[in-house]
């Protein structure tokens, strides 16, 4: 059944019933009347992600510290880098990016499907357990309790608990998408929905594992096998969570942030089918040169290279589709975020497939490089477009304009400086850490030893350091600016667009 | 084992290319365009989302 | 007009820099003028610095004593760091001349030309660091240079292309990203020569 939205210009809105037996009727008619959409999670998810943010990235700034200072973990293992740097992968992933895709995409699912989420109290079970999960999970990861894998480095309890509320999220995702009242599965859908299945199915099969106590177990890989596992699971993690689950957040929110559909529909949903084929199989690239088959690597590396195209073809989509906005830029300073992310979306989708090179990545593996790299996702990817995201998004949820466009403003430098800092300072180190242990002297051995270059490194990580703690003040920033504008305020109330009663 | 995985591979592909031509011949435009709008008019007050819109 | 767009316009971009953009978008100088008085000679700087200080006093990563390279070596590496650069601005105004339809802002070639070597000034300027050749030192005076460049960028663009502060901001930060992918490139193609065999001799 096709929805009809009237028009506002074209006749007055249909008088809504508001008595219970005429609101009952209406609704067995097929309308929507007095019908909301359940928001007050996403407002939720939000919140937590902004703390995980805070927390995850503090942790960050507290390792780049122990790599200038090795003595400030005082002794105490729950400081020590090994633990340390566990909890900010984990809680920036897993706490900020799972909750700010979490929130977003029940935010979205709903409205694009102009129908209230399914199952709302299963929606909030997700949201809290989930939190829960991060929160006990962190924990253990202080405690020393670690898989050994990364990005999956929590044991089985937790392994099984992340696999119940997934469950849960896709039944209701999926179950918001059946009782659509549109015909059409919005672009964003499909990002959302592919991250759901895709990490469940990389979740399940990395962690096969046998316990033996209830913080250690075995994992049922071994020696090779389990690094094509590990890094079929880590590079996918990257690929459908960081990217794919973000790139349903550009497709939903950049449309709406800039008043303007979509440049190109039909590209994205070509880049929607082409980057989910070619993104699976890059994993290999992570083991070039190590004791997997050659064509295994040499699999990974052409696909890494195909999918430059699609994810490419996502960045014209979003700089088209931004370019025509450009006017909101007086008034917005969210959209700058979102544009600025963009830039570092094609930085990063085309150094990734470059650093997949097997010619490049033999200086560039196991080097400070391949971190700048994932910060130039994270930091200028990943977590500009959620500040875009969510400074439109809080202020709409709340019902009340940003508290301080000015201190937005001033954030979106910090980010961009921290940003470009972090990334110069791992180039810098990373290639030249590449260069340092490769080299030769004449008689063909190594020319430095790994322990002076490393002790080298110092100041290009004092860099970093800085560089983390001006993208931290930024996202300080950001936290007081939403709370703030949140402050004795509720969710606001929104409504699916009216259908005709048949 | 290598043919196997290279038999689906070709599969996959043939299913890529078959859903490009789909997307870029079989449906129209305005089915294209009418889906790109969806962001723009997904609430009761949709004007505040869609500049053409009232 | 296109006279006050060659090295003599660099004093003036110090001190009233957007005067200098502003002359730029009243006038239309010539492409090939650009690229003999402003282009060639930016582009010469950075390499014969990197000549010198390579060959006076070696070149050092980090990790023990200086790298004195053969002066042969020296001289491809310059010759080939000079050939980069004139590519590198060529390139990033011919995507400016590209992107230009989108925002509005089309002109002519040389127009473009001058914008990129004005906004690149700073940093080529700045490469008086390869005359302590260190490549932290030169991260260290680099980095400043770059955020001077990127203001020049971000405030310089709008002006001579004569669009909006918004529309140039959007423009400004496609050609940014143009530029990092340009910057990553030129590290990728570097080290994939390295292990090819062309450039210091590394255990692979």
């Amino acid at each position: 059944m096709e929805a009809v939205s009237p028009s506002p210009s074209d006749a007055p809105p249909l008088p809504k019933p508001t008595g219970g037996k005429a609101v009952a009727a209406d609704r067995a008619a097929g309308g929507t009347a007095g019908e909301r959409y359940h928001d007050r999670v996403a407002s939720w998810l939000t919140a937590f992600a902004m703390a995980w943010s805070i927390i995850g990235m503090t942790a960050g700034v507290y390792v780049a510290a122990e790599l200038v200072w090795p003595t400030i973990d005082f002794g105490r293992e729950w400081l020590s880098y090994g633990r340390l740097r566990t909890l900010h992968t984990n809680a920036v992933i897993f706490g900020f990016g799972v909750s700010a895709l979490m929130g977003t995409a029940f935010y979205s699912v709903q409205r694009t499907c102009h129908v209230p989420l399914f199952a709302p109290r299963l929606a909030w079970f997700c949201a809290l357990a989930w939190q829960a999960g991060v929160l006990a999970g962190g924990i253990s990861l202080l405690a020393g309790w670690n898989g050994g894998k990364e990005y999956a480095e929590l044991e089985w309890p937790f392994d099984i608990a992340i696999t119940v509320v997934w469950v849960c999220f896709a039944i209701v995702f999926f179950g918001t998408i059946a009782k659509r009242r549109i015909k059409p599965i919005y672009v964003s859908n499909w990002f959302y929905g592919g991250l759901i299945i895709v990490i469940a199915m990389l979740h399940l099969v990395n962690s096969l594992a046998i316990p033996v106590t209830l913080s250690k177990s075995y994992s049922l890989f071994a020696g090779a096998q389990d690094a094509i596992v590990q890094w079929w699971y880590g590079h996918n993690a990257v690929g459908f969570l960081l990217t794919g689950g973000f790139l349903g957040m550009l497709y939903y929110f950049l449309p709406k942030h800039a008043g303007r559909p979509i440049w190109s529909y039909r590209l994205s949903i070509v880049a929607f089918w082409a980057f989910t084929y070619s993104y699976i199989w890059a994993g290999p690239h992570h083991l070039h040169y190590n004791a997997v088959p050659e064509w295994v690597q040499s699999l990974g590396m052409v696909m890494s290279l195909v999918l430059l195209a699609p994810s490419w073809a996502t960045l014209v989509n979003g700089v088209m589709t931004v370019a025509g906005a450009w006017e909101k830029l007086r008034t917005d300073p969210a959209l700058k975020f979102i544009v600025l992310s963009l830039a570092f979306y094609g930085l990063a989708t085309f150094e990734g497939p470059m650093m997949s090179i097997r010619s490049v990545n033999v200086v560039s593996h196991f080097t400070d490089w391949t971190i700048g790299h994932v910060h130039s996702g994270a930091l200028g990817w990943n977590a500009m477009i959620t500040f875009g995201a969510f400074y439109f998004l809080v202020p709409r949820l709340m019902g009340a304009s940003l508290h301080s466009v000015r201190l937005a403003n001033i954030h979106f430098w910090l980010a961009l400086a921290g940003t470009m800092l972090y990334i110069l300072a791992m180039w810098g180190a990373g290639v030249s850490q590449g260069l340092l242990w490769l080299s030769l002297d004449d008689i063909g051995e190594l020319s430095f030893s790994f322990k002076d270059i490393m002790a080298s490194m110092a100041p290009y990580y004092a860099l970093r350091l800085v560089a983390g703690l001006i993208f931290l003040s930024g996202a300080l920033l950001m936290a007081y600016n939403l709370a703030m504008t949140g402050k004795g305020r509720r969710t606001v109330a929104a409504s699916p667009p009216a259908t005709a009663a048949a | 084992m290598t043919w196997f995985i290279f038999a689906g591979d070709m599969l996959v592909m043939a299913f890529m290319a078959a859903l490009a031509v789909w997307v870029l011949w079989g449906g129209s435009k305005e089915a294209a365009d009418e889906a790109a709008r969806i962001p723009l008019k997904d609430e009761l007050d949709s004007s505040k989302d869609d500049p053409s819109d009232g | 007009m296109s006279d006050a767009l060659g090295l003599s316009a660099l004093p003036r971009l110090v001190t009233q820099p957007m005067a200098v953009f502003k002359a730029l978008s009243e006038s239309a100088p010539e492409g090939h003028r650009v690229f003999f008085q402003l282009i060639l000679p930016l582009s010469l700087i950075p390499p014969v610095l990197a000549y010198v200080g390579g060959s006076a006093f070696g070149w050092r990563l980090g990790g023990g004593e200086p790298l004195m390279m053969p002066a042969q070596s020296l001289t491809l590496i310059s010759l080939a760091y000079f050939f980069a650069m004139v590519f590198g601005l060529v390139s990033s105004a011919a995507v400016s001349a590209w992107m230009a339809a989108t925002y509005g802002a089309q002109r002519a070639f040389g127009t473009h030309l001058a914008l990129a070597g004005l906004v690149a000034a700073p940093v080529i300027l700045a490469s008086a660091a390869h005359l302590a050749p260190h490549v932290f030192i030169n991260m260290l005076v680099l980095i400043p240079a770059l955020i001077w460049s990127l203001y020049l960028l971000y405030r310089g663009l709008p002006e001579a292309l004569a669009i909006p502060p918004e529309r140039g901001m959007l423009m400004a930060t496609a050609l940014a990203g143009y530029l990092l992918v340009a910057i990553v490139s030129l590290l990728g193609i570097t080290v994939a020569l390295w292990s090819g065999g062309i450039g210091p001799a590394i255990g692979v």
